[in-house]
């Protein structure tokens, strides 16, 4: 298995670092459907392959992924209050997530709110937390103002985006 | 009858005795009368061997009497052959029998024993057409009208049977088959065959070339085999040498001296020390030397007996490898008998008890080549189409999963490794006709396996077997249902071999797409496989994740080792399955 997870890391990172557009958007599907073992093998402090599928997800656009596919296991990640780092793995991918087709979403949102507010300050993942929170706020500000202002305290570590 | 007609042409081969009297009586009333022949002078004619007619006639008439005996022998040796074959009291439980049997028939198929026992006939035939030819030749110089009725129904037996062998060969129906029509009727098939033929003659280069691979691997073996010997001699004479080291000798002399007295210890010291060295060399070297050889017997023998324990020590291993290597070769046999069972009984309850013992079986147990028939049969057999909804006769739901997760292993292990054979376009043709392009197989126990078996051999020319085999007219237009994998969380072990099987097919379904692509369904259930928490058995996240890896264009091992794994199948399989279009 390891060995598997090896090429499809070291896969990812090359079309990345080309810059293949062209491959990474016919293969967006595998790379969806990577997501969710990558986000476990975080929590396993595994952290390699979340990276590559970070990486190559940046290069691609949100649009691109099949986030309806992974929707009901991106609930499940943001609900979950068993793992705080999985929280954190929520956190650290948000920025791809398709926001400008979720921002009627409240439940997402909301979900979104309460686990930034839970997760630890830490530079590593506050760029994500604000890009996430620029994001939602572009699109639906509104769905914001009620949440308690801890969630705008993130802007105060001023992450280099 | 040919024998009589050996003798009567045999005549010829000698000179005729009144020829040579007749020779002479002309040469004695000549002699009388040398008027009486005119001007012709009679002389004893010499004989110049046989004509070389009668020479031709005598080798077709003796071809063909060989040809006949050695008829008669092969029946002979039939009769004994079939008299010992199956006999009437096999000893043994009923499964012991069953064995014997299918190892019979193996036998029987692997020496090609039918094609044997076919050559009989044939033979006699021969030999009918050589007598009739010989005739024929023989009469001709004699007399042509006789030789004409001969050679005239010698060509009506003749036009006759090729015409038979030609209608056996048009009509596969036609009563009258021969082993000639066979040939015939395969001849149109031989250019098809090529690629075939060329894979077997590939399989048979690469299995002699992995025996040549194989021989350093024997030097080797030999080499540990050797170093192990000579470990064992060395750790025997290890406890030889410590026999050795211990001072008997020493030990006796020193006994024998110090009862001696101590006049003897003075004189070893003094000038007659000469003599007392003799007395000691006399006492040690021939007084003891018996008591010497004893001991040196029993060092032997001890010596000896290490040897031997270090020897039957050692065996041990190969002997659980043989014990392992027959449990196998009565697995593969089981197998036989099941497949057998399943293929040609139409008994209800046989076919059921087959499928109880298949149903204890894991799928890597199952040979696909040997059992996909049976298989199939049963999933045709027990599944219903009725207004597009597929149904399970009531009762057999267990047995019709089993044998559905079977088939779906079978079927991939084929698909990988050889896409094109016949058995594979006759499954996919079969299944075409029985299952509708939009048969629904919700509500099922097991649909998930069912429905992935639909993809595979539905007649959709954008996957599964469906890009292989273009069968004209069978794939409608308009959407179709796909195997939705939302909750579908199967026992472990059906989990593994589903998953199994998708990694197949997630290989072929990338090699024959043009745009190098996995199917998206098999994408489904890597991610829904993936999204699971706590996560399914690890064989399982492997498979999925190679599915992935297949897709992103990775060379994965894992799955080039299906290929391997198949190979093995084809190794050890010797019974090929030609199922026909019912």
């Amino acid at each position: 298995m390891e060995q598997i997870l090896g090429l499809i890391t070291n896969k990812l990172m090359a079309l990345t670092d080309a810059r293949d557009w062209d491959t990474l958007n016919r293969k967006s599907k595998a790379i969806t459907a990577l997501f969710p073992y990558a986000v476990w093998q975080e929590r396993d402090e595994q952290y390699k392959i979340l990276d590559a599928l970070l990486r190559a997800a940046r290069v691609l656009r949100p649009k691109r992924l099949m986030w309806y596919r992974v929707e009901p296991f991106l609930g499940t990640l943001l609900n979950d209050t068993s793992h705080i780092s999985l929280k954190r793995t929520a956190m650290l991918v948000s920025p791809c997530f398709p926001w400008d087709e979720w921002h009627h979403r409240k439940d997402l949102i909301r979900a979104w709110v309460a686990t930034a507010s839970v997760v630890p300050k830490e530079e590593q993942v506050a760029p994500s937390v604000v890009e996430t929170l620029l994001q939602i706020s572009y699109h639906n500000f509104i769905l914001l103002t009620p949440n308690p202002g801890d969630i705008w305290s993130w802007l105060t570590l001023r992450p280099y985006l | 009858m040919t024998a009589a007609f050996v003798v009567v042409v045999h005549a010829e081969f000698q000179p005729d005795p009144s020829d040579e009297t007749n020779a002479l009586l002309r040469m004695i009333i000549h002699n009388l009368d040398n008027t009486a022949f005119g001007g012709e002078v009679p002389t004893v004619p010499l004989w110049s061997g046989p004509p070389s007619t009668t020479v031709q006639v005598q080798a077709i008439l003796l071809a063909s009497l060989s040809v006949s005996l050695l008829a008669a022998f092969l029946a002979m040796l039939g009769r004994q052959w079939l008299n010992r074959c199956i006999p009437a009291d096999i000893p043994g439980t009923i499964i012991e029998r069953c064995q014997y049997r299918q190892r019979k028939l193996d036998g029987i198929v692997d020496w090609y024993f039918d094609n044997v026992m076919e050559l009989l006939p044939l033979m006699l035939q021969v030999a009918l057409l050589l007598l009739g030819c010989a005739l024929s030749r023989y009469l001709w110089g004699i007399n042509t009208t006789v030789a004409s009725v001969v050679i005239g129904i010698t060509a009506f037996g003749l036009l006759f049977y090729l015409f038979i062998v030609v209608a056996g060969a048009v009509s596969v129906n036609c009563p009258y088959q021969t082993p000639g029509a066979n040939f015939v009727r395969h001849i149109p098939d031989i250019p098809g065959n090529i690629p075939h033929i060329l894979l077997r003659v590939q399989t048979i280069f690469r299995s002699v070339w992995d025996t040549l691979r194989q021989i350093p691997n024997l030097f080797h073996h030999i080499w540990d085999t050797l170093r192990q010997v000579a470990d064992i001699f060395r750790r025997s004479s290890r406890s030889f040498s410590i026999l050795r080291s211990f001072p008997i000798k020493e030990s006796l002399c020193y006994l024998a001296l110090t009862t001696m007295g101590d006049e003897f210890k003075k004189a070893h010291r003094s000038p007659h020390g000469i003599a007392y060295k003799l007395l000691q060399i006399l006492f040690v070297h021939i007084l003891l030397f018996p008591l010497w050889l004893i001991v040196d017997a029993c060092k032997i023998i001890i010596w000896l007996s290490v040897v031997f324990v270090h020897w039957v020590q050692q065996p041990t291993e190969p002997q659980t490898e043989r014990k392992i290597e027959q449990q196998a070769v009565i697995h593969l046999l089981n197998l036989r008998c099941i497949s057998w069972a399943l293929q040609m009984s139409v008994d209800e309850p046989v076919r059921v008890s087959a499928l109880e013992y298949l149903a204890t079986m894991t799928p890597d147990d199952c040979d696909p080549i040997q059992n996909i028939a049976g298989l199939f049969d049963i999933l045709t057999g027990y599944v219903k189409v009725t207004n597009g909804d597929a149904m399970v006769v009531q009762g057999l739901e267990q047995l019709v999963a089993k044998s559905s997760l079977f088939f779906l292993h079978a079927l991939s292990h084929l698909i990988v490794m050889d896409p094109m054979p016949r058995i594979l376009e006759d499954v996919h043709r079969r299944y075409t006709a029985t299952f509708p392009f939009r048969t629904n197989f919700d509500g099922l126990p097991f649909s998930h396996t069912l429905g992935t078996i639909h993809s595979v051999l539905s007649p959709d020319r954008t996957e599964g077997l469906g890009m292989v085999f273009h069968i004209e007219g069978l794939a409608p237009h308009g959407p179709r249902r796909r195997v939705q994998w939302d909750n579908y969380e199967p026992p472990s072990d059906v989990y593994t071999a589903v998953a199994r099987a998708l990694t197949k097919l997630a290989q072929f379904g990338y090699q024959r797409s043009w745009r190098g692509k996995v199917p998206r369904w098999l994408l489904r259930f890597s991610l829904h496989s993936l999204s699971q928490d706590p996560q399914p058995p690890a064989s399982v996240v492997a498979d999925s994740l190679s599915i992935i890896a297949i897709e992103l264009g990775c060379g994965v091992p894992d799955a080039i080792s299906v290929k391997q794994i198949c190979h093995r199948y084809v190794h050890t399989t010797k019974v090929t399955i030609t199922l026909t279009l019912h």
